[in-house]
């Protein structure tokens, strides 16, 4: 009996407990933290807008458009003005500058180290000395570039930074070179437009598997002198797109002591070997960074977050352009928090715990409703709803685009049903379909654009008129480029001297063909919704079968060359033409490689593309890639889709933001958080 | 009773070496290249790439070799680099389980207390509105998917009302937590807080898990208030029941002396291996409430076809879930000495 009133009450306490902490926890939440709608006088102070523009192509910078700690309509606080939070989806796969290779890496790596060259606020064709004193003296061959390096500048470990550590950060990148790395990039210039790798090209090819031989031509390519103050660089050719290259993550600057310090390498050809191609934890700088950047790096928790803190004895005096940041930033700490799932960021977001956040295409429409203010690209800021709390910045062009790829010669290695029966007999295609320039024309007028970029990216993208994007170089908004047009594209299938094996043409006969995207990419999806539908109205006989695989499988059927027809996106590694024109048209490119052009038209662009990169008057440039530009359209190489644009959704306390499309991207568009303020 | 747990103790590595080889050899039917997008998450930029990730990682390897060389790391207690983790195996599980743990205790605990409170209750007032309501509770909360009771709970109490924040700690209670002068000691926070005299970090530490808790708790009060009703219900009709009461017993005594314990037998069972299930991570909690356990590391690495990851965090749940079905053998000794371990 009294066994039972016990267990009872035990019951009813254990009960009550869980009861009570839960309504103790509410309410001691509710004392530390703000409570909603409580401070509304502030979010009335704020319906300005921007107060226009910087120069060049500048974006809306809201200078005049701040709110301080709150928010509009008094719906949300800043928890945190002395920290910027930023909520994305992406986990950095390393912190060594010349390991990494995407954007959440870059991103972090962009704020605490630094280059001897940085772009000109958000203009991508204009650059600023960082590390360099002044922009570098160029011989008139085109071959050697000569920097002279600013004095005076701490690594955050408090060593100086000398000309010697600019030569060896760059020997580092080369010799290290991982596999599926970005040190490509800084090879070629220096070894070749060929050169696909350091083992593979500089050590095996150049320098027959001597590897101490190769580590010295690597530290032939970038001299330093200690006494002058100056690094030299000797590229075996002239390379049109070198500065650019050299304001890329991969071409960040590291100090030599400290490097050594970690167990790396000592600069040393003979020790060089054991440090080529590591894997990401077997990097001595994977998880660690010393840089001269305005942000000293604190922690990183995989999976949950990067901290960053401010450097408070930051070496720019100066602003590096006009109306720039000078002294230790603004903002003492630097958050990214790997937040995947969309609600979790959603709801922080309301929460005023995070300042900037990643918000898909997909849940747009969830967000808007909360827009306090909308700042369209390249215009003004206008205030869309006042009782709303976020800033969003649209339209901005991003340094992606998407393209139906064509292969001209499937691989039909032991069968291969993405082309059916093999035979234009209605049921498959031939592999050598689209090596017929009509079919691929007749593809390319049967593409609805329009539906396309309204259905699927809410109007926020522009057609790809070529390989090469707006806002690089060589970019021609007035190029020839394809549009719908059904009579067309039936008479160019008319056109096809394709015939079944009884006579009969392609028109009369028709075709199955499979249309292959990556799992999970619903645009790729509905990019070959649009194209069946228009086909099919076309002639019923014409035929797409739309299948989706995992991304790996993709990746392996893609690269075998096995696939007809499919649809995958490229981002840019660096702001030049050479970086599009590379994978579509090269015979050594990313799809190209897989697409089997005609040798005649491979060999003339290739040369067409080796003397584009290898120009470094600019006019002379222009040309050579609007020529690359005709040759794909001519040819109707690929169907180019879309450029897609992208936003960037922050809150009223947020100031400073400015777009530039080559910074790493990681909630939407780069960030460079040394030029970020938040409140008045 | 001690040698049938040395025994299944002996067992229990040859089971998890079996597991191994299985997951192994399904990960084996995974082309090279296939594996290899693990490393290349976006078209690859140079010809070679591909091939030279491939070979970097051994991924071209005959299956025997790559499973010989797994077992030797294994033996020097290395059980690889989790790429989705960024971290070694050892130290992912190290780092994760804590908050696992962490999470099924702050769970298990209401779920086990609330369940079989409410259980008895509806069993001893069957088909009474008691009974009736508890049953719309259950059903309700067995229906609900988690992950949209997981954001429900989040857009009210975090988005609106701003009370149980997501993750596991604010920013400057991890700032105080990596400090130097704070010890990690269980990794796990409202613990470790305690430990450390720091009220302030264990407040913070409660305010972040009591949402994700809650909602394990509630979507699985359901299974075990079903269990104990049920069970209950078997048990007051039992003979011995109907002895207790003839005998004058008073009704309380009948239930909570003689049928309450007997009804406790298939809650063992299932909480034994609830338990387990929990501390093997609460996938879509934790991937709600950004509370990084072991739940969400594997889930990660298995959509990402990070093998090493996967292999690790599968021999971990495999130990721990034979280590609970061993747990629950003991208990059914304990409840009922009918049951004899031989």
């Amino acid at each position: 009996m009294l066994r039972s009133s016990k267990l009872k009450q035990g019951y009813l306490i254990i009960s009550l407990l869980v009861i009570l902490s839960m309504v103790l926890s509410a309410c001691g939440g509710s004392d530390a933290t703000p409570t909603t709608g409580a401070t509304g006088g502030a979010t009335d102070a704020t319906p300005t807008t921007a107060t226009g523009t910087t120069g060049g192509n500048a974006t809306a910078a809201p200078t005049g458009a701040t709110s301080g700690q709150t928010g509009g309509a008094g719906s949300v606080k800043d928890n945190h003005p002395n920290t910027i939070v930023e909520a994305s989806a992406g986990e950095p796969e390393s912190l060594d500058p010349a390991w990494a290779y995407d954007t959440a890496s870059s991103e972090i790596i962009m704020q605490v180290y630094e280059n001897l060259l940085f772009m000109n606020k958000e203009k991508t064709d204009q650059f600023v000395p960082m590390l360099a004193e002044k922009m570098p003296d160029i011989s008139s061959d085109g071959k050697t570039y000569t920097f002279t390096i600013r004095k005076g500048i701490k690594f955050h470990d408090g060593k100086d930074l000398t000309p010697e550590d600019v030569a060896y950060s760059f020997w580092r990148g080369m010799i290290q070179d991982r596999s599926g790395g970005p040190q490509w990039i800084m090879l070629q210039p220096f070894f070749g437009l060929d050169v696909q790798g350091f083992k593979s090209d500089v050590v095996a090819k150049q320098n027959s598997n001597n590897f101490a031989q190769a580590c010295e031509a690597v530290k032939k390519t970038v001299t330093f002198d200690n006494g002058a103050n100056t690094v030299t660089m000797h590229l075996k050719a002239p390379y049109g797109p070198m500065l650019q290259i050299l304001v890329g993550t991969w071409a960040s600057i590291v100090s030599k002591p400290w490097v050594t310090a970690q167990k790396g390498w000592d600069g040393n050809c003979s020790t060089a070997e054991k440090f080529t191609d590591p894997k990401a934890e077997q990097d001595e700088l994977f998880k660690n960074m010393n840089g001269t950047g305005p942000y000293k790096f604190e922690r990183w928790a995989p999976g949950e977050e990067v901290d960053l803190a401010r450097n408070d004895s930051y070496w720019v005096k100066d602003a590096l352009w006009q109306g720039g940041p000078t002294g230790p930033a603004k903002i003492e700490r630097v958050v990214i928090k790997n937040v995947k799932e969309w609600g979790t960021r959603f709801a922080a977001l309301k929460a005023g715990d995070v300042d900037i956040a990643q918000v898909d295409q997909q849940y747009v429409t969830q967000v808007d409703p909360f827009i306090k203010e909308t700042c369209e690209y390249q215009k003004d800021c206008t205030t869309t709803n006042a009782n709303g709390f976020l800033r969003v910045y649209t339209k901005m062009p991003s340094v992606s685009a998407g393209a139906i790829y064509f292969n001209q010669a499937v691989n039909t290695t032991g069968g291969n049903n993405r082309i059916g029966s093999g035979k234009l007999d209605g049921n498959g295609i031939p592999p050598d379909f689209f090596a017929d320039v009509h079919i691929r024309k007749a593809f390319n007028y049967a593409f609805d654009w329009d539906t396309f970029i309204k259905d699927i990216f809410n109007g926020e993208a522009e057609q790809a008129l070529g390989p090469v994007i707006n806002g690089v170089l060589g970019y021609d908004p007035k190029q020839a480029h394809y549009s719908l047009d059904p009579a067309k594209a039936a008479d160019e299938f008319k056109a096809s001297a394709l015939k079944s094996a009884d006579g009969k043409s392609l028109w009369d006969t028709g075709f199955t063909i499979q249309y292959v995207y990556n799992e999970g990419n619903d645009q790729r999806k509905t990019g070959g919704e649009i194209l069946k539908d228009s086909l099919s109205k076309i002639n019923p006989k014409f035929k797409i079968d739309i299948q989706t695989e995992p991304w790996p499988a993709f990746l392996k059927e893609q690269t075998d060359s096995r696939l007809a027809l499919f649809y995958l996106g490229w981002q840019e590694d660096f702001h030049d033409p050479h970086d599009w024109v590379f994978p579509y048209l090269s015979s050594g490119g990313t799809y190209a490689q897989a697409q089997h052009f005609p040798k005649e038209l491979q060999g003339q662009l290739d040369t067409l593309i080796t003397q584009a990169v290898q120009e470094t008057d600019k006019t002379k440039r222009v040309q050579l890639y609007g020529q690359l530009q005709n040759m794909t359209y001519e040819n109707a190489l690929d169907l180019f889709t879309t450029q897609s644009q992208v936003r960037q959704y922050e809150q009223m306390w947020v100031n400073g933001f400015y777009y530039n499309p080559i910074y790493p991207p990681s909630s939407g568009a780069g960030l460079y958080f040394y030029a970020l303020s938040k409140g008045q | 009773m001690t040698s049938f747990i040395i025994r299944r103790l002996l067992v229990m590595p040859v089971t998890l070496l079996g597991l191994s080889l299985l997951i192994f050899s399904m990960l084996q039917l995974l082309d090279p290249v296939q594996r290899a997008s693990l490393y290349i998450s976006s078209p690859p930029k140079t010809a070679d790439a591909l091939q030279a990730v491939i070979h970097t990682y051994g991924l071209d390897k005959p299956v025997w070799e790559q499973y010989a060389n797994w077992l030797g790391n294994l033996a020097k207690g290395d059980l690889g680099w989790s790429k989705t983790g960024q971290q070694p195996v050892l130290s992912a599980i190290g780092n994760y389980f804590p908050a696992t743990l962490e999470l099924a205790l702050w769970s298990f605990i209401p779920i086990i207390t609330v369940g079989v409170w409410l259980g008895v209750k509806a069993a001893v007032n069957h088909d009474r509105p008691l009974d009736q309501v508890t049953r719309i509770f259950s059903i309700v909360g067995y229906a609900i998917p988690t992950f949209v009771f997981g954001l429900l709970m989040l857009m009210i109490f975090y988005a609106t009302l701003q009370w149980f924040p997501p993750g596991r700690l604010s920013d400057w209670a991890n700032r105080v937590v990596y400090s130097p002068g704070y010890h990690t000691i269980t990794g796990m926070n409202t613990i470790d807080a305690l430990l450390n005299l720091r009220l302030d970090i264990f407040w913070d530490a409660v305010l972040h898990i009591l949402m994700p808790a809650l909602t394990i708790a509630y979507v699985n009060w359901a299974l075990i208030l079903r269990v104990v009703r049920s069970s209950m219900l078997d048990v007051l009709r039992a003979e011995y029941t109907t002895v207790a009461r003839a005998k004058g017993l008073k009704e309380s005594a009948v239930i909570n002396r003689h049928a309450r314990p007997n009804a406790m037998i298939p809650v063992v069972t299932i909480g034994g291996l609830f338990f387990a299930g929990l501390l093997n991570g609460a996938v879509i909690s934790e991937t709600v409430f950004n509370f990084h356990g072991v739940g969400w590391w594997a889930t990660n690495a298995a959509t990402n076809l990070d093998a090493v990851s996967v292999l690790g965090v599968t021999l971990f749940s495999g130990a721990l879930l034979i280590l609970a079905n061993l747990v629950v053998d003991i208990l059914y000794g304990f409840l009922d000495p009918r049951i004899r371990l031989a």
